[in-house]
């Protein structure tokens, strides 16, 4: 009876609230869409870069870099200066800014020209804290923590880059060249310890304004699931970079992130218009995208090795991969290890080896899975 | 009483042998003699005797000539082509009428006994007697049996007008019923009941048949016969489903009798016959089937009316403000379904007695616990129960009802498996009380208090509450036969908390208030036939916390922050007139006059003119003390219906109204949600005003077994409320730096084809309808799709609507809803870029596009228990299927960056077929 009544109600609930989340593809949208798009930070006594890119339509593949552009920095009271283009819509130059001074962007293109706001110069704070916890038992949340001690900053943004070292499924010391296999020389040519590097995608900023002190507590930033990814196998790094905002700027990030990450539940806002501090002087119709911010931007790395975590874990990141042998013989072998199917790993016998041991590239070679060999200078 | 009416009649009937012998002949010559004088003349030289009303033939002059002509000849040909008539009684006594007729014989079949008394051969001569005023087409029913003598018995009836008062009842529980209509039909006059079931007509004095008749009641008639002002009460029986004979014919007609427009009216037996999706009866869903009322989704707490903000309806449970109407969500409505009596919506001529929002009133009133008996009901569900406890505790005169409704989901949420909905919680309760009392004849008293709670927690770290409170207390004393009056004092609450523990260095709670206390007193004054005056006033008191937040815990860092407090005065005078013009033409004239004070204690800030108001612009800072008057805004509201009768099947209605609101509800969301909240107006925010024109033709077709309507309406809002981008309207202490005001245009035609009783009942129903927006703030750098005008978030043109009941037997029944509308308008992403590592999307002008189109069907079978006198306890019970086709009706579309790529979503509340059992009891 217990039973029954659980299964009737567990039944009506789920049909009751069947809420259900479909993919939708409007086959809209062929509104015209080739509108400039600027980002970028002036960044004090560091590379500053600006990307420039055209908005392209939804169901079109790939970014529209604009590589046409002439790009120089004005400030209110300095001669204007020329950012060097970089090639793939980037435009790089190393400033140093004047906090005295307020900069505009001025941008040349396409027979248009385009400027920002000027916009003051400020200086973030030094960053507190990074920081880690364990959450729900099985990932580990990385936060920031900052503030300032004289109360200025109070609108706060950051991204980040993460490295991490991880393993191949197996370790291969043998290596197939000039048509035989050798041993490697270890252990310059070892290839299974890998380090990946990866930038933020989303956007992290936050406001100390309902506070009675300038303080940022643990804001999170990555969210790490130990079963869903590699990050935490071996030695995990992130290096945060903080900037300092207006509270026009904030505002911007702050809408930028709800239009595009944050909506779905039934009481989440509406998209709002997208505030803008470029404009484009030619046509004063054409929206531009983007907000323009210069200041110094402060950083902290963090580190978290493996063991680090209060308890063990460990996840079989390659289940598909498995080791095979074959009977040492030179021309078996050329056959087939030449077409790089596989690639051997080691060799066994029992008085000398009779059987090499060998698996498909991706269990071997860590640089398929997107990482490098070279270690890190930081590392 | 048969016997007193035969002693009455006898002697007149009597008198018709004797009189056609002798007729007196008349002569003389007349040239444009005035008519009086001509009178005289002929009473000089006959026995008769005239009796007519001066102001009614000081304009008859007379010319013609007499030789020895009887006076039927000479008035015949007097008054041909004219609208006078005449009538003479066996005591040579003349009357002398305008604009009808009074009839002198008596038909066959009207006294069967005198019948066969009176011989066949007895050729009763044209006007020899005066009987009385009589209905032709008279029909018995067993309640309207023997004759009703009203006032002061007199041998021969007096001329002119008596008023008729008194009280319908409900026979089985003794409450009175409310908006039933009185009437007669020759000449067609009528009224309806007021709030606590009185009437007051003015008839002339004779014979007549009372007809009253009530949604879902059997209908009555009543053989009166009005000598002078009197009382009748009338009981009425409820059209219970087992007397199949009986014809329930209630409301016919009242769509073309009354001169509002607009006004659509459900009872407690069409909401439950409407399927829902939690299997109870829910208001909020029912109203949404009318013509005119939308939604921007299921699951919402808001309506919108022709094209109104969800803030512009003014809901009202007995006569108190309702500030949040739902619960958990929007899935179920404040209001337990048992309780109920009527819901009335006014959506185009809002009576001058209601004020203070733009779009609609929506008065909701529950019934009065049974005054003859102890008796209770309830329903059981998987996720809620309820019980209503009634009975009386003086009989007849004083009753109380308890009623409470309370939803236990938590124990089905513990069962589930995901770990968000296990740490989840989600219930809400509300409570009930009424205590009714007839003091006596004259006086009154009624007491209504109302407590609703919703509670939930997403996860397990953040906790909403919400609840509402409402009293009010009426007095309705009878002053005289022509005037009575309603008093009423209420007290509504909205609370809202928020309270979040996830980190305890940002830990808060949020609250938030709105108290109001209101006194009204209204007015009914009937002056004479063509007057009907009803006036009134009312003192509402507003006392706002907007926001409170504080730290939760030792550790937590939060600022503690409390905005200030807001109140402020919304009085108000009305006086309206219903003015039968012609028996066909009849004007509601209403004015009301409002006055909104903004209090202190307040800080108030002035901003440079000519410029959007942000910090950078503040010129001067006032402090106000408490209760100072800080801003006065007042105007006058016009309320214009006018009713113009084409015959006995069609009218047609025109109504002119303007509004004015002082309050504001601050929502940047798509949907209402529990913690939006409401804003008075101040010196920087400007009251909304609205006015409407509408226009409509009715018809009834087959008797009134088919009501066709078509209503077309325009109106337009100003100063409603929209959000500057990145505004933060939650503790945000100078709101008016982060809002700018629209203005907004609406318009529509509704038709409506309804057939409301019948084995086959129900209606069907289309909706042509837009409503637009446009920024009308010239101070603002805020510029929504360029200035334009920019559809709403609930404009639908298209809206069809089938609700049907069809009634196998007596207790089997089965309901079928079809709806369709166009999907409403959403800002669709138009173009991608990358902009901070990730893929974005670039959005159209606001409501550019829409979402895909509504359609759902739902169906419910009812099925009564027995209906044995003797058994313990009634039930019924109903099997639903709500959104049976299981179609994916889309409340929400969205678009997310995900790891690098835009994708889109569409998100459907109900996405299949949704069965629910329901089961009820009634003892």
């Amino acid at each position: 009876m217990k039973d029954y009544w659980k299964y009737i109600s567990l039944f009506m609930i789920s049909l009751t609230f069947s809420g259900c989340v479909e993919e939708y593809k409007p086959d809209v949208v062929n509104a015209p869409n080739n509108f400039l798009v600027v980002e970028g930070t002036l960044l004090d006594g560091d590379s500053t870069v600006i990307l420039i890119s055209r908005t392209s339509s939804l169901d079109s593949l790939g970014i529209r870099p604009v590589n046409n552009a002439s790009v120089t920095v004005e400030g209110s009271s300095s001669p204007p200066f020329a950012l060097e283009n970089s090639g793939n819509g980037m435009y790089k130059a190393l400033l140093s800014l004047d906090a005295g001074q307020d900069y505009r962007l001025k941008i040349e293109a396409d027979n248009q020209v385009y400027y920002s706001e000027f916009v003051p110069v400020k200086n973030a704070p030094e960053i507190s804290n990074v920081g880690w916890d364990v959450v729900s038992g099985n990932a580990v949340q990385i936060n920031v923590s900052s503030g300032d001690p004289e109360n200025n900053t109070l609108y706060y943004r950051w991204d980040f880059t993460e490295t991490w070292e991880y393993r191949s499924a197996y370790t291969s010391v043998l290596k197939f060249e000039d048509n035989e296999v050798k041993p490697r020389d270890l252990p310059e040519e070892l290839i299974n310890t890998c380090y990946r590097t990866r930038e933020s995608t989303d956007i992290y900023a936050a406001s100390s304004t309902q506070l009675n002190q300038d303080v940022i507590s643990k804001y999170p930033l990555q969210l790490i699931r130990l079963e869903d990814d590699n990050r935490l196998d071996r030695r995990y790094s992130i290096l945060v970079r903080q900037y300092a905002l207006t509270r026009e700027a904030y505002e911007f990030w702050d809408i930028l992130k709800s239009n595009t990450e944050n909506l779905g539940t039934l009481f989440d806002p509406q998209p709002s218009q997208l505030p803008s501090n470029f404009y484009c002087d030619t046509d004063p119709e054409e929206p531009v995208i983007g907000y323009l911010s210069a200041g110094r931007v402060t950083q902290k790395r963090l580190f978290i090795a493996k063991d680090e975590i209060p308890f063990s874990f460990d996840f079989n990141r390659y289940p598909t991969c498995s080791l095979d042998s074959i009977v040492i013989d030179s021309t078996l072998n050329y056959n087939y290890f030449s077409n790089s199917f596989n690639i051997p790993v080691d060799a066994y016998g029992i008085f000398e080896p009779t059987h090499y041991l060998h698996a498909p590239p991706s269990c071997v070679d860590c640089r398929l899975a997107g990482g490098t060999l070279e270690k890190p200078t930081f590392w | 009483m048969k016997g007193i009416l035969y002693t009455l009649l006898l002697p007149l009937l009597l008198t018709f042998t004797v009189k056609a012998q002798n007729e007196p002949r008349i002569s003389g010559s007349y040239t444009n003699t005035p008519f009086a004088e001509w009178v005289k003349d002929v009473e000089a030289q006959s026995p008769y005797h005239f009796f007519y009303k001066t102001e009614l033939t000081d304009t008859l002059s007379v010319t013609l000539t007499a030789t020895q002509n009887t006076l039927p000849e000479l008035l015949d040909r007097l008054f041909a082509n004219r609208e006078f008539h005449y009538a003479i009684d066996g005591q040579n006594r003349v009357f002398i009428t305008y604009g009808w007729e009074i009839q002198t014989r008596l038909p066959k079949g009207f006294f069967n006994t005198l019948e066969t008394q009176k011989p066949d051969h007895t050729q009763a001569p044209d006007r020899d007697v005066l009987v009385d005023y009589f209905q032709p087409d008279r029909k018995q029913t067993d309640e309207g049996e023997g004759l009703y003598e009203i006032g002061v018995r007199t041998n021969t009836l007096k001329e002119g007008n008596a008023v008729l008062t008194g009280r319908v009842l409900n026979v089985q529980s003794g409450e009175p019923i409310v908006g039933a209509n009185v009437f007669i039909k020759n000449p067609l006059i009528g009224t309806s009941t007021d709030p606590l079931g009185y009437y007051s007509l003015s008839l002339p004095r004779g014979r007549h048949t009372l007809h009253i008749t009530n949604l879902g009641m059997r209908e009555v008639e009543r053989n009166i016969l009005l000598y002078s002002n009197g009382e009748l009460d009338i009981e009425m029986r409820e059209a219970v489903q087992s007397l199949q004979e009986v014809e329930v014919s209630a409301e016919k007609d009242r769509n073309l009798r009354r001169t509002e427009m607009g006004i659509e009216q459900l009872d407690v037996k069409t909401l439950k016959q409407i399927p829902s999706a939690v299997g109870e009866a829910d208001v909020l869903r029912a109203v949404l089937t009318l013509p005119g009322v939308k939604s921007v989704g299921e699951a919402s707490t808001g309506f919108n009316v022709r094209g109104g903000g969800a803030d512009q309806n003014l809901i009202l449970f007995n006569d108190a403000v309702v500030y949040n109407p739902s619960h958990l969500f929007g899935f179920f409505s404040s209001f337990n379904p048992d309780i109920l009596k009527d819901v009335q919506l006014y959506k185009s001529s809002i009576p001058a007695e209601y004020g203070g929002r733009l779009s609609s009133v929506l008065d909701i009133s529950s019934r009065e616990g049974n005054k003859k008996k102890f008796a209770g009901s309830g329903g059981i569900g998987l996720i809620t129960g309820r019980l209503t406890l009634e009975g009386p505790i003086i009989k007849d005169r004083t009753s109380v009802m308890l009623s409470g409704r309370a939803n236990y989901s938590n124990w089905i949420l513990k069962l589930l498996d995901n770990e968000d909905f296990r740490s989840s919680r989600a219930s809400f309760y509300d409570l009930n009380l009424g205590v009714s009392h007839q003091i006596n004849k004259t006086n009154d008293l009624s007491l209504n208090a109302y407590y609703s709670s919703d509670r939930f927690r997403f996860r397990s770290d953040t906790t909403y509450n919400y609840r509402n409170y409402s009293a009010s207390l009426n007095w309705k004393h009878i002053f005289s036969d022509k005037m009575y009056a309603n008093f009423s004092g209420s007290y509504s609450a909205y609370v809202f908390g928020v309270e979040s523990e996830a980190n305890p260095v940002n830990a808060y709670t949020l609250d938030y208030d709105i108290a109001q206390t209101q006194a009204k007193a209204d007015f009914s004054y009937f002056l004479n036939i063509r007057h009907s005056l009803k006036f009134g006033a009312s003192v509402l008191h507003y006392n706002l916390q907007p926001g409170s937040y504080q730290p939760n815990g030792d550790q937590s860092l939060v600022n503690a922050e409390t905005l200030e407090q807001e109140q402020a005065l919304e009085n108000a005078i009305y006086i309206s007139d219903e003015y039968a013009i012609t028996s066909s033409l009849t004007l509601d004239a209403g004015l009301r006059y409002s006055f909104f004070h903004f209090l202190g204690p307040q800080t108030v800030y002035d901003y440079a003119p000519g410029q959007p108001k942000s910090e950078f612009t503040v010129t001067d800072t006032s402090f106000y003390a408490a209760n100072e008057l800080v801003k006065t805004y007042h105007g006058p509201e016009f309320r214009m219906g006018l009713r113009w009768s084409l015959g006995d099947h069609s009218s047609l209605k025109a109504s002119y109204n303007t509004l004015r609101q002082y309050i504001h509800l601050l929502s940047n969301t798509t949907a209402i949600s529990p913690t939006d909240f409401w804003k008075l107006s101040d010196p920087n925010i400007q009251p909304q005003l609205g006015q409407q024109l509408s226009l409509g033709y009715y018809h009834n077709l087959f008797g009134g077994q088919l009501e066709a309507s078509v209503e077309t309406y325009y109106k337009t809002t100003n100063n409603y409320l929209d959000y500057k981008s990145g505004a933060t309207l939650i503790m945000n202490p100078n709101i008016e730096r982060d809002v700018v005001t629209t203005r907004g245009r609406a318009y529509g035609v509704e038709f409506l084809l309804k057939k409301p009783s019948g084995k086959l009942n129900g209606w069907l129903s289309y909706t042509y309808s837009r409503s637009l927006l446009q920024v009308g703030d010239p101070l603002t750098n805020e510029n929504i799709n360029d200035g334009d005008w920019y559809p709403s978030n609930f404009d639908k043109p298209h809206d069809i609507t089938f609700i049907g009941n069809y009634r196998f037997t007596h207790r089997l029944s089965f309901s079928l809803n079809v709806t369709y509308s166009t999907g409403r308008p959403i800002t669709l992403p138009i173009a991608r870029y990358n902009y901070a590592g990730s893929e974005r999307v670039y959005y159209s002008d606001r409501n550019a596009y829409r979402i895909p189109d509504y359609f759902r069907t739902d169906i419910a079978l009812n099925i009564e228990g027995n209906h044995k006198v003797n058994k313990l306890a009634h039930s019924s019970w109903t099997f639903a299927v709500y959104n049976l086709t299981g179609r994916k009706n889309p409340y929400s579309v969205y678009f997310i960056s995900q790891n690098g790529s835009v994708n889109g979503y569409k998100l459907s509340i109900f996405g299949q077929a949704i069965p629910t059992v329901t089961y009820n009891f009634r003892f």
